[in-house]
């Protein structure tokens, strides 16, 4: 039983995923200018829900560590409780609870043996760099997207160059919020 | 007020070049449906230079094919700081003052202005506060392959509004923007 990844992203809908939600950009905390509604939140929660292990790298494990463990909720209590696997040849000791670094420096590898023996949904917020080695070994089994309605111009992006063609399949597509599309694919069959 | 549409095949990754490479297989009866709304409301094309180009060689050529007589007959404005004239049946080269001027033919009367890829273009409009709506057919792959994206890196902010979306079966979006 291998476990499914699943990357999931804000971006704007020129695809730039950086600094949704803070942290140093020339537009930090982008996403929060836009309402996503009641429908957009009940999207985002049930999806966390539903992660069994976060997948992430470096940075965003900094960003995420120096913000969840300070927070309560339903957010913060999964986040904070479930196992995180950290890509990372410089990170030391995590702080974080339940968090594993994967540091052999072959990221693909390590991916890979970890879903080889992972039971679950492995989610992978953010981490850029991380989600580029991924969709170029092709080991991401679905993406999910939320895509807020504004051109940023300037950013990573969420594929950057992709050496080979990726063609998906759309499972699920709605709008919520003030024009916010919620898109979910798969890899095509 | 005539209104500036633009109309883009687009890969999930934003590559707009190229779309023979990529957008056949999911050309279906949806999308030719699409299409044909989009330029329905339209009797004059805008494009940029190489676009107009790459279809002044093509289009005179080819005018029994479908769409032909009505790219051969159709008005056409061509966006250029480098052609002075254009031998294209009924085609006027946009030069000089290209904002100015287009906000005369937006003023005029007639129907809206349609686009059918013009990046560049596109993009300028959109810093100029000329373009009206932003069309995206999104087909649902990761084309990647080093082809231009229609939203390279350093353009300037730009809010958007969604006014529609639509998802056919083959997995391509069907979105409608303008600038909020």
């Amino acid at each position: 039983m291998a476990a499914r990844i699943v990357v999931t992203e804000f971006v704007s809908l020129d695809g730039v995923m950086e600094a949704p939600g803070g942290e140093e950009f020339k537009y930090p905390g982008w996403s929060f200018e836009f309402e996503r509604g009641d429908d957009g939140n009940r999207f985002k929660l049930d999806e966390t829900m539903r992660a069994d292990a976060l997948l992430i790298g470096r940075r965003t494990y900094e960003s995420f560590a120096g913000a969840w463990p300070n927070r309560e909720g339903e957010f913060a209590d999964k986040f904070n409780t479930m196992p995180k696997y950290v890509v990372s040849t410089t990170l030391g000791e995590p702080e974080w609870n339940n968090t594993t670094v994967l540091a052999s420096g072959d990221a693909t590898a390590q991916v890979r043996e970890l879903k080889e023996r992972f039971d679950g949904e492995l989610q992978v917020p953010g981490s850029h760099r991380l989600v580029q080695e991924l969709i170029a070994s092709d080991l991401v089994d679905q993406i999910n997207l939320m895509v807020f309605p504004v051109i940023l111009g300037t950013g990573k992006k969420a594929f950057e160059e992709a050496p080979e063609r990726r063609n998906l399949q759309l499972k699920d597509s709605k709008v919520v919020g003030n024009g916010v599309l919620v898109v979910t694919y798969e890899r095509a069959a | 007020m005539r209104k500036i549409k633009a109309h883009f095949f687009i890969s999930l990754d934003g590559v707009v070049e190229s779309p023979d490479k990529w957008h056949f297989p999911y050309f279906d009866e949806e999308m030719g449906a699409a299409v044909g709304a989009g330029f329905a409301g339209s009797d004059a094309m805008l494009m940029g230079r190489v676009l107009y180009e790459e279809w002044a060689a093509y289009w005179p050529e080819h005018a029994d094919e479908p769409f032909g007589e009505v790219m051969n007959g159709m008005k056409k404005y061509v966006l250029s700081t480098t052609l002075t004239s254009a031998d294209w049946n009924n085609t006027e080269v946009v030069s000089g003052d290209v904002a100015g001027t287009l906000a005369e033919i937006k003023a005029a009367d007639g129907g809206d202005i349609a686009m059918s890829g013009s990046g560049t273009t596109v993009r300028w409009l959109l810093r100029n506060g000329l373009l009206d709506e932003l069309n995206l057919l999104v087909h649902p792959v990761v084309v990647g392959d080093g082809l231009a994206r229609l939203f390279p890196a350093d353009e300037p902010a730009a809010p958007l509004e969604l006014r529609s979306s639509e998802t056919f079966k083959s997995g391509v979006l069907n979105l409608s923007y303008a600038p909020a």
